[in-house]
């Protein structure tokens, strides 16, 4: 695994901006972890929607 | 020598492990097709408008694909519209699969960690319910009082009660969408987990930035994963009935799969469901020729 120096600006009390978040090209995939966890909800949300209200309802 | 003394040992060899694909593919695609064949140029009963299918081709009648033809365009062409529209469903429903499947695929390839197992758990489990259940779930919350219009209308706040399962092509092409993206996901993950991180942190140490590595590494090191992936999904598509029956019903939205369908149904019309099973097969071809021209590139870069 390669690692990079990057300078990364920090607020007085330490955190980082958004554009600094934006800028980092090592940031950890937040906008595909969100599609991710959405479509294994949207796969499976319709089904046990349906088990738990609509095929049990007679 | 050696290699000389090996050679009629291993010349049936591959031949021999051909064999068992090569006759499950006559016994279960040639042989129907042929079946189909024989239908559609052959004839019918003219009392009980069974189909009566002629085996030598030499005797073949083209008159019932002549008929569909002739109907595909022009003022007597209603077959036209259910052709056009199954290209744009099913174009459109395999975009849509792509945008959605490509991030979920190489986030679980790439990114998951010790989450990976469960994920692709969560992602194979589509395949654990039966399609027709996992499109019924779909009508039920689709129906005018179902959970998707009282969700809309905020417990009865607003008046919104649109009717979903009434000839939409949208609720169509998000049946189509919710049904064949779990097929899109696995051939791309398997793609996608094979590229070799080096490559991607190499182009990154370069000074590549996150889209020009995708776009000049992971792009096209996953080219063909994505051409199986979309042919793969694609091909069911484009003789999908069942989806549209359930989803729409109308005639407004039906597509080949439900012509083919309704004229299997017919009494007297079987060989007009395989004119239309030859033209898909025909339609198809064009992606399997595209498929076989990346495969061949990219054993041409292997070598």
């Amino acid at each position: 695994m390669t690692t990079t120096n990057v300078s990364v600006d920090r607020g007085t009390d330490g955190r980082r901006g958004p554009l600094t978040w934006w800028r980092d090209p090592w940031r950890k995939p937040r906008g595909l972890l969100l599609i991710t966890l959405l479509y294994v909800a949207w796969s499976l949300a319709p089904v046990l929607i349906a088990v738990m209200f609509s095929f049990n309802a007679g | 020598m050696a290699d000389r003394a090996k050679a009629p040992a291993t010349r049936w060899l591959w031949p021999l492990l051909a064999l068992p694909g090569t006759a499950w593919m006559a016994v279960f695609f040639v042989a129907p097709m042929y079946v189909v064949f024989a239908i559609l140029f052959g004839a019918v009963d003219p009392i009980l408008r069974q189909p009566i299918p002629v085996w030598n081709p030499f005797s073949w009648d083209v008159s019932q694909f002549g008929f569909v033809l002739e109907h595909i365009t022009g003022a007597d062409g209603f077959f036209g519209p259910a052709l056009m529209r199954t290209v744009g469903y099913v174009a459109v429903a395999s975009v849509l699969c792509l945008l959605i499947a490509y991030p979920v695929a190489y986030y679980t390839a790439r990114f998951a960690g010790r989450w990976r197992g469960l994920l692709l758990a969560a992602l194979i489990a589509p395949f654990w319910i039966s399609y027709m259940m996992r499109m019924l779930a779909w009508v039920n919350l689709l129906q005018t009082d179902g959970l998707v219009n009282r969700t809309l209308s905020v417990g009865g706040l607003f008046d919104v009660h649109p009717s979903w399962l009434s000839g939409r092509p949208s609720t169509v092409v998000l049946g189509l969408v919710y049904g064949y993206v779990p097929y899109m996901i696995l051939p791309l993950f398997a793609g996608l987990d094979r590229i070799p991180a080096a490559t991607l942190e190499a182009a990154r140490d370069l000074g590549a930035s996150r889209f020009e590595t995708f776009r000049r590494v992971t792009w096209p090191l996953s080219r063909q994963a994505v051409v199986v992936s979309v042919l793969v999904t694609t091909l069911p598509m484009l003789g999908d009935y069942f989806t549209n029956d359930l989803l729409s019903g109308s005639p407004e939205t039906s597509m080949v799969g439900n012509l083919i369908n309704n004229s299997v149904l017919t009494p007297g019309q079987t060989g007009q469901a395989g004119a239309f099973v030859v033209l898909i097969l025909l339609v198809s071809i064009v992606p399997m020729v595209i498929y076989v021209r990346a495969g061949r590139s990219g054993a041409d870069v292997k070598s």
